[in-house]
Order: structure tokens, then C-alpha cells, then sequence
């Protein structure tokens, strides 16, 4: 069910009056609701889907309130769960690219068969990351948001909530990864009164026109970013979509993101913020810092530190980088071009590290001149656009043939690509233009400071919304 | 709620201008940036037409053709060439609609007969009575008042040549010539057509109603010409083929295309004009 779709529209108002008009004086009441939906939610195009989610839950959550409630065993209880969570993981996900790592394609095109028949659940590698998260988390000892679940001594309420945060249908599918500790200190009784209307507007709108009115028309020009189309495109055209795809990128994830935040926060639950102007990063480290932050913090502190971090040499700090890097990269497909692409991020990241170390004394960025920071700003965007390529043509030869034909065609340019390229993108590199060049030092999510404007600006938004839509088509990150 | 209504506010005085705008000024889109939308251009013109007496089906070397020129008062006709489909796309958008038309142009290239292609779905999908009610209805609902679009076709017609009226005078076809213009095709001796073909069965079920049928080839750059066995398709049918290519020949005209494949307007205008004599002369 698309977010933007009808039939999510009506769901969702049918939820939000039941929500809060039907089981408004029960916090229990509101949460089996919402897991309930959530669970309608999940399998409303695939029902055999819900099985697959529910067996998570199940295991998940007796694994939790085993790991919580008990003091012994307790280690071979979270290994036990890491192992059927990377597991479940590994079956649908990996299962083919394993088989043909490991197994003869001769003597066993059979199975091999099988293993490439294995549908891909849709959110599956959101909502396991939820449930490591809470099963590690449970381990380690986290006091802040879990005293409540310690406390409980209701089994079924110890379960729903731990359903209800692994399956909340805004952030089920594409996130962002909300930490358990965040999400379970949210859970009590909502009322309609608390929710904050201009704020939902306002993720809402800002998302609504990001994914229908940014990426999706962006998509009509990007299409051609195929090994059909790309022998035949000149020069200036394929230097446009390559950043008109890093812009669709940005616009149909943030576009997701503030959905979840706004469906959310209808419903009275926070969700942590997934980007902070990652386009005016001024190298590929701090770049991971504002793209995708709920994952980068995911894989640095259940990866990257469990690795030992930095703190075993620098080698080995390199190492952790790069093989963390591919771990995400694999994290967003099973396919050697999502390692590649994680290869090469990760190396990045190790590189940048080796040159900050060589360097004396590190510049603050406010300190570097004007000149100085666009260009580093030029660099990294640049870096991770070409980066952005694996992603659409997953196919390494047609990345390849991508670079020949940049190389072997002529300059001119359609003017039809060109004109969706640059009308689409002007304004996401406006919002990060006037970022970048400090003209409002107010939060991420505040897009102007003067409320007045910024009410303007978004019920202008809000109209093209409505006559200025795309091409309908699915959020990319769906299918990760 | 101040910021809400404020928002709302700005949001109806935004609507409101844009609607005066489009209405007043005329700003309706005739072209637009993507297949997507200029294929909902034509699938909007086409729940929008009064009059659906001759329709052009066809892929986007069809699409180019300009209906303006066909119109003489006498009969109402509709380009339904859509970009990025075959034949069989527009073919279903037309099965299902209620009245059929008196004549049905069909675009004859490689994409005649061939296989539907996954976009046809996402086009296909657009035909439904909630367009069908929002279109008509609700102007700045319309594919042709999209803002993007309206700004597309004012830079695009700025660019454009028209064909010259003079040179369009001298290109006029006479009786003869019209007539010379269509060949009928015949089945290779020996040679047993199949009709499973989706296109081909929709066409058949088209003439059993009554509808009477034309091929037309239209020039595309010696790209996309029709396989043999679709003229044996084409005969079967027991319809003409219109080849303007050769009239190109004949009238020793030089056509432009603006991607190797499809017309340039002042080509496409040329064309038009061929096939409404064409049309013209064939008496309905």
C-alpha cells in the first residue's frame, strides 16, 4: 500500500478514527489496534506475507522477554535470536547469491532454481533491524526506555509492545530504524488533543511533494538511465540524469521519511529525523553523518563498535570501515554491485580518515573559505552520485558502458531530459543552497524560519502537489 | 492553527491564481516533457472529444501527427497515439469505450502487431471513470493544465518551425495521387494467418462492428518498418495501407526527424496534411 495511494488513505483515516474515537481510554486497546493494522497493513497486497511477519514478532518477542525477565542464559538467548533474525534475513534475502557463491551451477541448477524463486518480503531488512535492535539492546543492559518493559509483568502487554514497535506500519517498510529505547518510551495513551496539527501538515506536505512531485517526475528522465538508452545519449544528458538520479534519491527516501514522521505523529508517535542536508556534506564521511542516519548509527553502533571500532590500531580501523560498509551495502541488496558500491563507500570513508590523520591540525569547516567548502561540497556530492550508479544499473558492465559512452559522445543535450533534470532538481539544491550558505540557523526540519513564509512556501508546495504530480510508481527503497 | 490556516489560506489563493491564469490566458499544454504525461494528454483529449468519428491509434511515431489539420467540421477526430506502447495499448482504450468510431487509422510499423510492453499496463491503468470525472470537471486536474507542462510547450513552440504555408500549398495531393497512395494487401500464396495476436483480434472485432479500417505507414527513418507477416495481418483484414513514405518519394520531399525516428512538426504537419486528403477522397 503506497502512501500515497487511495486505498492508504482511506486505511489510514479509518485507523486514525479508531485510534482515537473507538479506543481513546485504553492505552492497551490503542496498541493492539495499531499492531493490528499494522499487520493488516503488511500483507494487504501479499496476506502469506503476515505469516512471515508474525513469526518474527512470535520469536522476537519471547526471545526479549525471556532476555529481559531472566539472569541466566541470557547470551545464549540473544545469540539464539541474532541467529534467527540474520537467518530469516539470509533465506530470503541472500539465499541466491550464496547458492551461487557456493554451490556448482552444473550438478545443482536445480536448487539454484529454487533459491532464485525465494520472494523478497517487502521491509524485511527494516523491521529485523528493528528487532536486533531491541534484542541487543535488551542485552546490553539499556535502562532508558526499557524500564517499562522490565517492569511489566503482564506477558500479553510485554508482547504487544514489543509487536507493536517491531511492526508500526509508518516506519515498517522503509524505515527509519527507530531505536527500541526511543520508540517504547513513546508508548501510553494518545489523545487527539496532543497532536500537533501544523507539524503533521508540514512533514506531510514537505513528503507529499517530495515523492509525487520531485522523484516521481524525476523518474520519467532517469529511466533512461538504461543500458538501452545510454549508448545513444549525449554528454551534457548523461552528466544530468547522473545527478538528477542522486536528487530523485534524496527526494523519494526524505519524501518517505517525513510520511512516516507525519502518519507517525498523527498517531502520536515520534520518528527520529533520516536526513540532514546530505548533499552540502563536505566529504563522503560526514556525508553518512546526514544520509540515511538512522542506518549509519544502526551500523555503527551494532557493526562498526562490535568490530572494535577504533580502537584496535589504524589498520584495523580501516578495515572495520571498509567491512562495515560492505555489510551495508549487502544490507541494501544481495547483489555484488550493492558490495561494490559498499566497497567503494567504504574506502572512501578509510581514505578521508588516512588524509584527517596526516594533517597537523584539522580546520574547523566554518573556518574553511567560501571557495574552499564548495568545492570539498563539489567532491563529495560528485563522489557519491557516481557512487548512486550501482544502484540504478545494478549490472557492472552497464556502469562500465555508462563511462565509455561519457567518454565517446557528443555534447549536446535533449532538451526535454535537461529540462525535467534541472526544473525538478532546483528545488532540492535550493533547500540545500540555503542551508549551506547559513541563511537560517534554525533545526533540520524547520524549512524557513519566518512562519509566515514558511506557511507560503508550503501551501504553494501543497498545489503542485496537486496539479504537478508524477509518474505514480514505488518508493526505491521499497525494494531494500 | 494560525500556521494551518495561513497555509490553507496561501494554498487557495495559489489554486485560484493558477486556475485564473490557465483560463484566461488559454495556457493549455500541447506538448509535454515526459511519455507519461504526453500520453495522458491524449488519453485526456480523447475523454474530452465530442466527436470521435475517425481515431489514429498508434505508438509515438503516430502520436506526431496533428489532428488540427484533419478537422474540416465534417468529422471529428482523435489522435490516440501514445508514446512508449504498441498498437494493442491504444487499441484496448478504444475497445472498451461504448460508441466506436466510423473509421479507425492504425499505425503500420514493427509495433502493429507486437507484444503488449509493461508500460501499456501503467497507461491502460489511467482509464478509469475517477480521470474520466476529474478531467472534465476539474480543470487543474488536467494533464494539459499541468504547470511543468504549460511551461514545457511555450519553450518547446518558441523553438519550432511550422511548415510554411506556401510550401505546404505545393505539396497538395491530387484525386490520382490519393488513390495511388493506398495498396491493398495480399496474403502470400500458401500462407495461413493466425489470429491469436491480441491487436489483430481486437481490429477483427472492430470491423465485424462496422468500423471501417486504414494502415497508414508513417515515415520513421527506414526505422521500425513492418515484418512481412504483418501485411499478411493487414490483409487478412481486408484493409488499405496508406504509405505516406512513398508519397514522401513521390512529392520528392525531404522529411526531419527530431530523433532519427520521429517527425519534426513541420514534417508532421506535411503528413497530416496527406492523410486528410487522403481521408478526404475516400468519401465516407
Amino acid at each position: 500500500m503506497l502512501f500515497s495511494s487511495m486505498s492508504f488513505l482511506i486505511f489510514f483515516c479509518l485507523v486514525f478514527w479508531g485510534h482515537y474515537f473507538v479506543f481513546e481510554r485504553s492505552e492497551t486497546g490503542q496498541v493492539l489496534f495499531l499492531t493490528l493494522c499494522s499487520l493488516f497493513f503488511y500483507g494487504f497486497s501479499d496476506p502469506s506475507l503476515t505469516l512471515l511477519l508474525i513469526l518474527s514478532l512470535s520469536v522476537n518477542g519471547l526471545c526479549a522477554y525471556f532476555l529481559l525477565k531472566r539472569k541466566n542464559g541470557r547470551r545464549f538467548l540473544m545469540v539464539m535470536a541474532l541467529v534467527f533474525n540474520l537467518g530469516l534475513l539470509v533465506f530470503f534475502k541472500y539465499a541466491y547469491l550464496l547458492g551461487c557463491l557456493f554451490l556448482d551451477p552444473e550438478q545443482n541448477a536445480s536448487v539454484l532454481t529454487a533459491l532464485r524463486k525465494i520472494p523478497l518480503p517487502i521491509g524485511i531488512s527494516f523491521f529485523t533491524f528493528r528487532a536486533i535492535t531491541l534484542i541487543v539492546d535488551g542485552y546490553r543492559g539499556e535502562k532508558k526506555g526499557f524500564e517499562k518493559l522490565v517492569s511489566e509483568n503482564n506477558f500479553f502487554k510485554f508482547q504487544l509492545d514489543v509487536w507493536f514497535y517491531i511492526s508500526f506500519f509508518p516506519q515498517l517498510l522503509a524505515g527509519p530504524i527507530a531505536k527500541a529505547n526511543e520508540f517504547l518510551d513513546q508508548i501510553n495513551r494518545k489523545s487527539v488533543r496532543q497532536v500537533p496539527w501544523y507539524l503533521v501538515l508540514k512533514y506531510l506536505i514537505i513528503g507529499f511533494f517530495l515523492k509525487n512531485c520531485i522523484a516521481d517526475n524525476l523518474s520519467e528522465a532517469t529511466l533512461y538511465l538504461s543500458s538501452t538508452f545510454i549508448p545513444r545519449l549525449p554528454k551534457i544528458d548523461l552528466v544530468l540524469l547522473l545527478y538528477g538520479y542522486s536528487f530523485q534519491m534524496f527526494a523519494d527516501f526524505a519524501g518517505y521519511t517525513y510520511l512516516a514522521m507525519g502518519f507517525g505523529k498523527l498517531l502520536g508517535y515520534d520518528s527520529p529525523p533520516n536526513f540532514n542536508f546530505p548533499y552540502i556534506s563536505q566529504s563522503v564521511t560526514e556525508f553518512w553523518r546526514r544520509w540515511h542516519i538512522s542506518l549509519s548509527s544502526w551500523l555503527k553502533n551494532y557493526l562498526y563498535i562490535p568490530l572494535g571500532g577504533n580502537r584496535k590500531g589504524e589498520r584495523r580501523t580501516y578495515l572495520n570501515l571498509i567491512l562495515t560498509m560492505i555489510l551495508g551495502g549487502l544490507w541494501h541488496g544481495a547483489g555484488w554491485c550493492y558490495a561494490i558500491w559498499g566497497f567503494a563507500h567504504g574506502l572512501f570513508l578509510a581514505l578521508e580518515r588516512m588524509v584527517m590523520s596526516f594533517r597537523k591540525s584539522t580546520t574547523e569547516q566554518r573556518e574553511r573559505p567560501l571557495w574552499a567548502r564548495l568545492l570539498l561540497v563539489f567532491y563529495a556530492f560528485n563522489v557519491v552520485s557516481v557512487f548512486w550508479l550501482l544502484f540504478k544499473l545494478p549490472n557492472f558492465a552497464d556502469v562500465l558502458l555508462y563511462f565509455r559512452a561519457l567518454w565517446s559522445q557528443p555534447i549536446y543535450s535533449d532538451p526535454a531530459i535537461g529540462y525535467v533534470v534541472i526544473l525538478y532538481s532546483f528545488p532540492i539544491v535550493a533547500y540545500h543552497a540555503v542551508r549551506f550558505f547559513k541563511a537560517f540557523e534554525t533545526a533540520p526540519s524547520m524549512l524557513i524560519a519566518n512562519p509566515v513564509a514558511e506557511a507560503c512556501c508550503l501551501g504553494f508546495m501543497l498545489v503542485l502537489v496537486f496539479t504537478n504530480p508524477g509518474c505514480p510508481g514505488n518508493f526505491i527503497y521499497f525494494q531494500f | 492553527m494560525k500556521g494551518s490556516l495561513l497555509l490553507f489560506v496561501t494554498a487557495t489563493v495559489f489554486l485560484a491564481t493558477l486556475y485564473f491564469c490557465v483560463t484566461t490566458f488559454k495556457l493549455e499544454a500541447i506538448y509535454a516533457e515526459s511519455n507519461y504525461f504526453r500520453d495522458m494528454q491524449r488519453l485526456e483529449g480523447f475523454f474530452r472529444a465530442d466527436r470521435k468519428d475517425v481515431i489514429l491509434v498508434g505508438s509515438s511515431i503516430a502520436a506526431r501527427l496533428h489532428p488540427d489539420e484533419f478537422e474540416d467540421g465534417k468529422l471529428g477526430f482523435v489522435n490516440l497515439g501514445l508514446d512508449g506502447t504498441v498498437i494493442n495499448a491504444s487499441l484496448t482504450i478504444l475497445e472498451k469505450e461504448k460508441v466506436k468510431p466510423k473509421w479507425l487509422l492504425v499505425e503500420f510499423s514493427v509495433l502493429t502487431f507486437a507484444a503488449p510492453r509493461t508500460n501499456d499496463n501503467l497507461i491502460l491503468s489511467q482509464q478509469n471513470d475517477l480521470n474520466r470525472y476529474l478531467w472534465r470537471f476539474f480543470p487543474l486536474a488536467r494533464p494539459s493544465f499541468r504547470p511543468s507542462s504549460i511551461l514545457y510547450s511555450y519553450l518547446k513552440k518558441k523553438k519550432e518551425n511550422d511548415a510554411a504555408a506556401e510550401q505546404l500549398k505545393k505539396l497538395h495531393l491530387s484525386r490520382s495521387e490519393c488513390n495511388d497512395a493506398l495498396e491493398m494487401p495480399k496474403i502470400r500464396p500458401g500462407l495461413i494467418v493466425g489470429d491469436s495476436n491480441p491487436a489483430l483480434m481486437k481490429l477483427v472485432k472492430f470491423k465485424d462492428e462496422g468500423v471501417r479500417i486504414l494502415f497508414v505507414k508513417i515515415p520513421s527513418g527506414d526505422q521500425y518498418e513492418a515484418p512481412p507477416e504483418f501485411y499478411d495481418m493487414a490483409a487478412m483484414l481486408k484493409a488499405p495501407i496508406l504509405d505516406l513514405s512513398r508519397l514522401t518519394k513521390h512529392k520528392k520531399v525531404e522529411m526531419n526527424y527530431t530523433d532519427g525516428l520521429h517527425l519534426d512538426r513541420a514534417s508532421a504537419k506535411i503528413c497530416s496534411m496527406w492523410l486528410a486528403e487522403v481521408l478526404g477522397s475516400c468519401r465516407f
